[in-house]
């Protein structure tokens, strides 16, 4: 297919057709016509978010080209870049010897501040290597090649905190899921000596299950915390992002501690919950967005400028936010939980069993079993079956062969089955009269209502386009069914033999009824497709609920589960619509072969 | 936000048009269509620089375009798949050099269905660019960039302007080329006759608006988009030449 589309909004904004001015910024021209007197170059230099703490840094670290790095490191395969900020690049790569992934960040050896020591730097990175939690990136290897310092770290597969507040995907419900994570790391890490000094959502990565890895741990202090660069921060050189970092650390970055990391914290804790920075006189949470008005308090306390009034340790952070999730909010009279699971049973919660396909599948039994249970309730019918040669064989003694197919004598014949003679001779013979008398309202049943009842459960047909005719009784007994069928076909041998009957001679019995193993319900296939459609429908919609109850309890990650539930719901629909165009093809397929 | 929040592990535009291959789906189709909406300018400045008249760079382009969409020059072409920039330039070398002839035979509109973009204006651009010394597929990419950071202006525009904010948006257009503590809010302030806190915030979030939708656009013309942090890079290099 061909698209068209009309560019008539295209207008290149060029408006202004005069002469070529330089950039005031950067001096460069401006190219004419573009983007209404906004210079090119500077636009795309301010798309870096690392910049945004400040101009252009005079030492900026340019990310080596990927080629360089793979020269430099033969044990790794070298994938793409996957990030830069002022102090280093991230490289995605490989290590073959070992089968796994692995992040890999190159930082300048003289770094931002200032020249940094092979010694100081091992010392560090020593530390930092130490650390192992499961909420913190592994380091797996340092080092120095080629003028860089490396970390070979966990690769985490997944997303950023920044990445996904702007793609719009963490509700205040899901930030509460990830709070809890950030403060353990940073209590352990906090524990073992070690201060982040950088916390900022670029740095709080979360993996595809919605496990929190905290990344860069240390690294601002290995780069940045000697005297000369005490020096450079006053006067207005700040490393890293000043949004997030403690007042203290901007006035006296000599005295910083843990309870910096802290306020990072109360910062990254604000903006996921509103989706703005604390930036100057700022409304709490509750006020700008609708969470529970309890956090207000924590977010408060953790962004206290004195990191005295704060809070001391990052494990108060999370027993106050498991406080809030834990209990419902004051006032409310239960109002909607903020986690399913807390209510439920603490810590334990049955939605991480149940995953979508497993309900689908559940549901999907049930159904089945519900759908097998209420054929037990419906009477079986059975049909029994008499065949009736009616056109005389032809050869003599041990050797009969069929006669050439007559088929005016086999529609005469198929005309009488149900007439009323025969009718009569069956209902007197086997008594029908008295047999079928609790039928009828009053207990009595007169000839003809008993000759009804007794053709309404009859069907003859031609057996194969041959001069056989079958004779079919339907019956709710097995044993019924066949007497009745092969006393119709007895009473219509006799009746044709009858010298007063224009039969020939020659009709006989060829099979005799005998009482049918399986019976069926009436209108299988249709029973069964309208089942099946009823059990696709209540299978998916299980996978779409559990899914969702699964997604308001933040189990399964930010999107492990709608995979999971996408696949609950083809495997429910596809399962169930094979099953039952399977059954209703075959079941269709075979009476209409008996049928024949 | 004014746009709907875009999944962060969704299909770029790009992913979508190659994943969709010969068997063209009306979402594959638009998010080609508009892709292609954006980056023709280019197209036609390299082929111009290519010694092409007027004229004839209509119809290359015209008719690289109708080949283009109809998915032919989706398959091969390996190696540059990855990015709709290197795919689109590899694409149009081919064609430049195999197709050209072919598409010649059957001589202006001769069936096909045109595009209808602005030639005229695409003519007198052409003429008011700086004549470009370098190599013409470092033109292209520079047209490139220019193309992307027009869209991402537009939209950035277009958002301001639903938001009311058109007035905002031309007075602080400027802060977005310069480093967040150079900018002169109270002047700004001033200017608008705003509060001067008022204006930082509001600086604030169209500078984090801008990068949003610059990054956004870059991912779209991109397979994977982890390496938009790469193709900004190279953006930025073509610029600065």
């Amino acid at each position: 297919m061909l698209l068209r589309w009309v560019v008539d909004d295209y207008k290149p904004m060029s408006t202004t057709l005069k002469e070529a001015s330089p950039c005031p910024n950067c001096g460069r021209p401006l190219p004419l016509g573009a983007l209404a007197g906004l210079c090119p170059a500077c636009l795309l230099a301010q798309g870096f978010p690392t910049d945004a703490g400040g101009p252009e840094k005079p030492g900026r670290f340019e990310a080596p080209p990927r080629e360089r790095i793979a020269a430099l490191f033969p044990q790794l395969e070298v994938h793409a870049l996957i990030g830069t900020g002022g102090m280093g690049a991230v490289y995605k790569a490989r290590q073959p010897s070992l089968d796994r992934w692995v992040a890999l960040k190159v930082l300048p050896t003289d770094g931002p501040g200032g020249a940094l020591s092979e010694e100081r730097f091992n010392r560090e990175a020593r530390a930092l290597a130490r650390l192992g939690h499961p909420n913190i990136v592994g380091v797996h290897e340092f080092g120095q090649v080629g003028g860089l310092h490396y970390f070979i770290m966990e690769f985490v597969d997944g997303a950023n905190l920044r990445q996904l507040g702007q793609a719009g995907r963490l509700s205040p419900r899901e930030a509460l899921q990830l709070i809890p994570q950030i403060c353990d790391a940073l209590q352990y890490a906090h524990d073992e000596g070690v201060v982040h000094r950088d916390i900022k959502p670029e740095n709080v990565l979360v993996d595809r299950k919605g496990r929190v890895k905290i990344a860069d741990f240390g690294l601002a202090k290995i780069l940045g915390a000697d005297p000369a660069a005490a020096r450079l921060t006053m006067e207005g050189q700040v490393m890293g992002t000043p949004h997030y970092m403690a007042p203290e650390q901007v006035e006296r970055p000599l005295s910083v501690d843990h309870r910096a990391d802290i306020y990072s914290l109360g910062v990254v804790f604000y903006e996921l919950l509103t989706g703005d920075l604390p930036l100057g006189k700022f409304l709490p949470p509750s006020r700008k967005v609708q969470v529970d008005v309890r956090l207000d308090e924590i977010v408060m306390r953790a962004l206290e400028n004195d990191p005295a009034r704060r809070y001391q340790h990052a494990s108060e952070v999370k027993s106050g936010v498991a406080s809030v999730t834990g209990t419902p909010p004051p006032g409310s009279g239960g109002g909607p939980p903020t986690d399913p699971c807390a209510k439920l049973a603490p810590g334990k919660c049955w939605w991480k069993a149940v995953t979508p396909v497993r309900a689908a599948i559940t549901v999907w039994l049930l159904v089945a079993v519900i759908i097998e249970f209420c054929k037990l309730n419906v009477p079986l019918i059975y049909h029994a079956k008499a065949r009736i040669n009616v056109v005389a064989r032809v050869g003599d003694g041990g050797m009969m062969l069929p006669a050439p197919l007559d088929q005016s004598s086999v529609e005469a014949a198929l005309g009488k089955v149900k007439s009323r003679a025969v009718l009569d001779l069956v209902v007197d013979r086997l008594n029908l009269k008295t047999r079928w008398a609790h039928r009828s309202e009053n207990g009595r049943l007169s000839d003809i209502a008993a000759a009804m009842s007794l053709g309404s459960m009859l069907t003859a047909r031609q057996f194969r386009s041959s001069n056989i005719i079958e004779i079919e009784c339907m019956n709710e007994s097995a044993n019924e069914a066949a007497e009745v069928a092969n006393v119709v076909a007895e009473a219509f041998i006799d009746l044709s033999r009858d010298p007063a009957s224009k039969a020939a001679a020659g009709v006989e019995l060829i099979d005799s009824a005998q009482p049918p193993l399986r019976g069926a319900v009436l209108y299988e296939p249709h029973r069964v497709v309208a089942c099946a459609l009823l059990g696709s429908v209540f299978s998916g919609a299980a996978a779409i609920f559990v899914g969702s109850m699964r997604r308001r309890a933040g189990i399964g990650g930010p999107t492990g589960d709608a995979r999971r539930q996408r696949l609950a719901i083809w495997v429910a629909s596809v399962g169930f619509a094979l099953l039952a165009f399977g059954i209703a093809f075959f079941t269709g397929a075979l009476a209409g072969i008996a049928r024949r | 936000m004014t746009n709907a929040p875009r999944d962060v592990f969704v299909t770029t535009r790009w992913t979508m048009v190659l994943s969709a291959g010969r068997k063209s789906s009306p979402h594959s189709d638009r998010a080609l269509g508009e892709l292609c909406q954006t980056y023709w300018y280019p197209l036609y400045a390299y082929v111009r620089r290519q010694g092409k008249a007027k004229e004839d760079a209509e119809d290359l382009v015209q008719g690289f375009f109708a080949r283009f969409l109809e998915k032919n020059h989706l398959e091969g072409l390996a190696a540059e798949r990855g990015k709709f920039r290197a795919f689109l330039l590899a694409s149009l070398k081919h064609f430049l050099a195999n197709e050209w002839d072919k598409s010649q035979r059957q001589k202006r509109g001769g069936g096909a269905e045109h595009l209808s973009l602005d030639w005229q204006d695409a003519d007198s651009r052409y003429h008011l660019d700086p004549p470009d010394p370098a190599s013409p597929d470092r033109a292209f990419d520079r047209g490139w960039a220019l193309a992307l950071l027009e869209r991402v202006i537009t939209r950035l525009l277009d958002e301001c302007a639903a938001d009311g904010k058109a007035q905002l948006f031309e007075q602080a257009k400027g802060f977005l080329m310069v480093g967040q503590a150079v900018i002169p809010y109270a002047q700004a302030a001033a200017g608008l006759g705003m509060d001067e806190g008022a204006v930082r915030v509001a600086v604030h979030r169209l500078r984090k608006r801008y990068r949003e939708l610059l990054r956004d656009e870059i991912a779209q013309t991109l397979d994977d988009p982890s390496q938009a942090e790469e193709e900004l890079r190279a953006l930025q290099a073509a610029l600065a030449s």
